[in-house]
């Protein structure tokens, strides 16, 4: 499938034909081919493992031509790239994801790098660092962007190291560039900057490859769309042509009609308080994170937080869990006080969460009702029920351990760093907070059939699809990567369960789906706090919303019968 | 296939040995003392697996053996009444893992504590432990030691005995995969290994003592690596400690343990080294930590943490020991031996990681 050109006389920049490549027995793409113009920003779009990325390193050299089949030509000439510096010299940069800056050294030297190296070094010993940052700085601001060349890439922010790494892809004078979701980080200024910097490329008669799963961002940048579905082109059109069910058609493959389902918190959990905030606070050193937070979630309610980037809405999610807990080594530093109350006496007897068969059904680690009668995940809610409603009916957990234990997860902000163990299979992601309960009788010693049976319920529900649960989970595409690391939160039949970004980086269908498992969820009675940035999210799934402002309760919104949220009021809530 | 790259590095280097000492290699006599000389080695190999899949190292290894060898001697020739006789061989032998036990725990504990990097207190404690090694003997060799005792080194088992230990071992192997993965290929090999350990054991006087004593062992390690879940613990510790530490693992406890098993093994692998040579000195175990990571490497364990497997390390053990006796057998000096150690450390990880990626 090949798109008509935007403007019949601009010539042909990049012409992919059918392009394949395989991880292992995985095959990635399949046959891509497609062209991209001169002077036009084409947005590059589809779900996470579509293969975008892929596509995109093949271009920039990081694959060479001996790792994928087909060819692919610039400017009509066939390129055999056979690594990085042979693809920047053919006039291709490529703006990362994931950062390659060198966090040690001065944005200026960042920036100039190559220009540095490229100087005679024997005369160049004494490099006049003044003109070197006269140089950076003024590039900087030429692009209008407000950073210090001075400042050391470590010193900087996220979104500022993104902007440095888009000035350097600039300094190339590359004519073709590859934006791999470039304003992931940034601030709304400075993607109004990024986007005027566009427009000036595209009347440099540059290519631009835009990856990005953000619709609003594609119809003010981009001039065609390619969709990629499967290691395939699902849909080539320009912009003026399509609209959002459009390319929500093409990456999935299928109808939607609501994003956020319409729910209701069951009748009758609103009566019941399952976790009970009073009076939290947290201090690291002595510099106030979390200042007196006191709230309720009800039973089968979806808990929205809000507030922007450092209002402390992710240290709030560790406090409960009890992260800076006593028993835990990153406590240090850190002082919790205050109260939780979980399922507490007087607000709800402990016996009451006996309904579980119903939930169940769902989440389903118990679709084998027979087998595991004798050794039995199921027995667990009983037992321990009497163990913690008791013991932990009124105080702050002292470790995770202890959380967990309680039927509380967390499914944390990165899933990178703090929720999967990469280099490991994804089952064994999958089970290892439920691993004591899948052993033989009171042994150590695992029984696996038992642990695949659990994986594969939870694969199945889940919908997770990947190169195969024994391979590493790594391996993985990011929106299936974000499925493994909350099965491993439902491994254990949470009662509340704490999400953090739950959908950052995760492409619209395994968010969709992510979402029906949410709401699923509550239709049983399990509790979900939401943490999200994502200002539609937030809104569309959450029953209250609770805003937090430098540590502090700003406002509690609360949906009314027939009024949404209104998202200008929870800003103000936010930021004044 | 790439899986068992080392496999066939392992194989190509006894075919190696085999030719170049005319078969004198393979003789049942020369094997016996194989399995042995790699024993004290293999030991050590199984607790640095451990160590290295929690992303850690021990470099102590090589001085708690000293110590602990002497202590075992100590008690062996000093230590009166109680330790005589076969009880008092047994209670010697226990004391040395007693030291190597508490060593371990001294680098568990304070590793956990302090947060230092395990490189450092280790690096500590491998002087401690020297340092006390030579106050205890001032110096000096501690011989000889009770007849009862250097069984533990020195001993064999009956030939029949040895012979049925190893085919009972064969069927369980052959049982186990066929429960589990129904690999051909481990299937074959298992078939061998037990086939080279009749032929060895039946030719000449039976199984040495210390090389049942790390087959249990390795077994033991390697199942509870695979199956329980203190060893999944152990992986998910060295893979993101953050990431486990948030799964409920105890993080803290799962380093404890790891280094204390280490350290244990260490003080074993002392006793053992005592027993074989009548005595202990001062200033053995040198470098026996470094022999140990290399087989760790070898076996494929990343010293980046959370990869890793016993059997691995067993057969980079089993790489070293073989490249020792062959050179030995080929009468090679031992300052050359070093070298080509040296180079055939670097060959077999630089080969394997190479086999690997394909």
């Amino acid at each position: 499938m090949v798109g008509s050109p935007s403007n019949a006389a601009s010539p042909v920049a990049v012409e992919f034909q059918s392009i394949s490549k395989n991880f292992g027995e995985h095959p990635v793409l399949n046959k891509v081919s497609f062209q991209a113009f001169q002077g036009e920003v084409l947005a590059l779009m589809g779900e996470n493992g579509a293969g975008k990325s892929t596509l995109m390193r093949i271009l920039a050299g990081v694959y060479p031509t001996e790792t994928y089949s087909g060819h692919f030509s610039i400017h009509g000439k066939l390129c055999k790239f056979s690594g990085v510096p042979a693809a920047r010299a053919c006039g291709i940069a490529m703006i990362h994801q994931e950062l390659g800056l060198f966090p040690d050294l001065s944005v200026a030297e960042n920036l100039l790098l190559e220009e540095l190296s490229r100087q005679n070094w024997a005369l160049g010993l004494h490099i006049s660092w003044k003109e070197v940052f006269n140089k950076a700085q003024g590039f900087l601001d030429e692009l209008g962007f407000s950073v210090d060349a001075r400042a050391l890439i470590s010193e900087l922010a996220t979104g500022k190291r993104q902007l440095v790494e888009i000035a350097r892809a600039l300094r190339t004078n590359a004519t073709v560039l590859v934006f791999d979701e470039p304003t992931s980080a940034l601030t709304e200024n400075e993607v109004q900057k990024l986007f005027e910097i566009l427009k000036k490329l595209k009347s440099q008669q540059k290519t631009v490859f835009y990856v990005s799963h953000r619709m609003e961002e594609i119809y003010k940048t981009a001039d065609r769309v390619v969709v990629l579905r499967d290691g395939s082109v699902a849909g080539v059109d320009k912009i003026q042509n399509i609209n959002t069910n459009h390319i929500i058609n093409w990456m999935v493959g299928r109808e939607v009609s609501n994003v956020y389902p319409r729910r209701k918190v069951v009748e009758g959990f609103e009566q019941s308080t399952v976790l009970k905030a009073s009076q939290l606070n947290l201090l690291k050193e002595k510099k106030v994170i979390l200042k007196n937070i006191s709230f309720e979630v009800k039973k089968g309610e979806i808990f929205g937080i809000g507030g922007l980037m450092g209002s402390g809405r992710s240290e709030l999610a560790l406090t409960l869990f009890g992260f800076f807990g006593k028993k835990s080594p990153y406590s240090r530093n850190m002082h919790v006080s205050g109260k939780i109350f979980f399922e507490g006496s007087e607000l709800s007897r402990p016996g009451k969460a006996t309904k579980y068969p119903e939930r169940k059904r769902d989440v389903d680690v118990t679709k084998y009702p027979e087998r595991k009668r004798d050794v039995d995940v199921t027995k667990y809610p009983e037992r321990k029920r009497d163990v913690d409603a008791t013991k932990y009916n009124e105080t702050l957990w002292e470790s995770p351990h202890q959380a967990l234990l309680s039927k509380v997860a967390l499914l944390t902000e990165d899933r990178k760093n703090t929720g999967l163990f990469l280099n490991r299979p994804a089952y064994e992601n999958m089970t290892v907070t439920v691993l004591k309960k899948l052993v033989y009788k009171k042994s150590n010693w695992i029984k696996k059939n038992h642990e695949k049976q659990l994986v594969a319920g939870l694969a199945k529900d889940l919908k997770i699809h990947g190169p195969g649960l024994d391979v590493e989970v790594g391996l993985y595409s990011g929106g299936n990567q974000q499925k493994v690391a909350l099965s491993k939160c439902l491994a254990i039949k949470p009662r509340l369960l704490i999400l953090d970004e739950p959908t950052r980086g995760v492409d619209i269908g395994a968010k969709l789906e992510i979402y029906e498992i949410l709401q699923e969820l509550t239709k049983n009675g399990v509790s979900i706090l939401l943490i999200s940035s994502e200002m539609p999210e937030l809104l569309g799934m959450s029953d209250r919303v609770l805003v937090l402002r430098q540590g502090e309760v700003s406002q509690i919104f609360e949906k009314s019968k027939n009024q949404d949220f209104h998202p200008e009021e929870i800003m103000r809530a936010a930021s004044l | 296939m790439r899986k068992y790259f080392s496999i066939f590095i392992f194989l190509g280097a006894v075919l190696l040995v085999g030719l170049l000492t005319e078969g004198e290699f393979f003789s049942a006599r020369n094997l016996t003392n194989l399995t042995r000389q790699v024993c004290i080695n293999g030991i050590l190999s199984l607790g640095m697996t451990y160590v290295i899949i929690t992303a850690g190292i021990d470099l102590s290894v090589g001085s708690v053996v000293a110590l602990s060898g002497i202590v075992a001697a100590l008690l062996q020739t000093q230590g009166g009444e109680l330790f005589q006789g076969y009880f008092g061989a047994l209670l010697s032998f226990s004391s040395a893992v007693g030291v190597g036990f508490l060593c371990g725990l001294f680098n568990g504990a304070f590793i956990v504590q302090t947060k230092v990097v395990p490189f450092i207190i280790t690096l500590g404690l491998m002087v401690i432990a020297r340092g006390l090694a030579l106050i205890f003997s001032n110096g000096a060799a501690v011989a000889p030691l009770a007849e009862e005792f250097n069984f533990f080194g020195q001993g064999y088992f009956d030939k029949t005995f040895s012979i049925a230990l190893v085919c009972v071992a064969t069927f369980l192997g052959i049982f186990f995969n066929f429960r589990t993965h129904r690999n051909i290929f481990v299937l074959v090999a298992i078939l061998i290994v037990g086939g080279v350990f009749v032929y060895a054991f039946g030719g000449y006087r039976g199984a040495p003592v210390p090389v049942l004593i790390f087959g249990v062992l390795a077994l033991l390690s390697h199942f509870f690596l695979k199956n329980t879940v203190w060893g999944r613990y152990v992986v998910a510790t060295g893979s993101n400690a953050e990431a486990a530490f948030l799964s409920g693992v105890p993080v803290a406890g799962i380093t404890l343990a790891v280094y204390t098993w280490m350290g244990a093994l260490s003080g074993l692998s002392g006793a053992i080294l005592s027993a074989r040579l009548n005595g202990a000195l001062p200033t053995a175990g040198d470098l026996f930590e470094l022999d140990a990571i290399a087989a760790v490497v070898i076996g494929g364990t990343r010293l980046s943490g959370g990869v890793g497997s016993i059997g691995g390390s067993v057969l980079g053990a089993f790489l070293i020991g073989v490249l020792n006796n062959g050179m030995s057998l080929l009468n090679i000096t031992e300052f050359y031996q070093k070298v080509i150690k040296g180079v055939i450390i670097i060959l077999a990880v630089w080969l394997d990681t190479k086999g690997r990626k394909k």
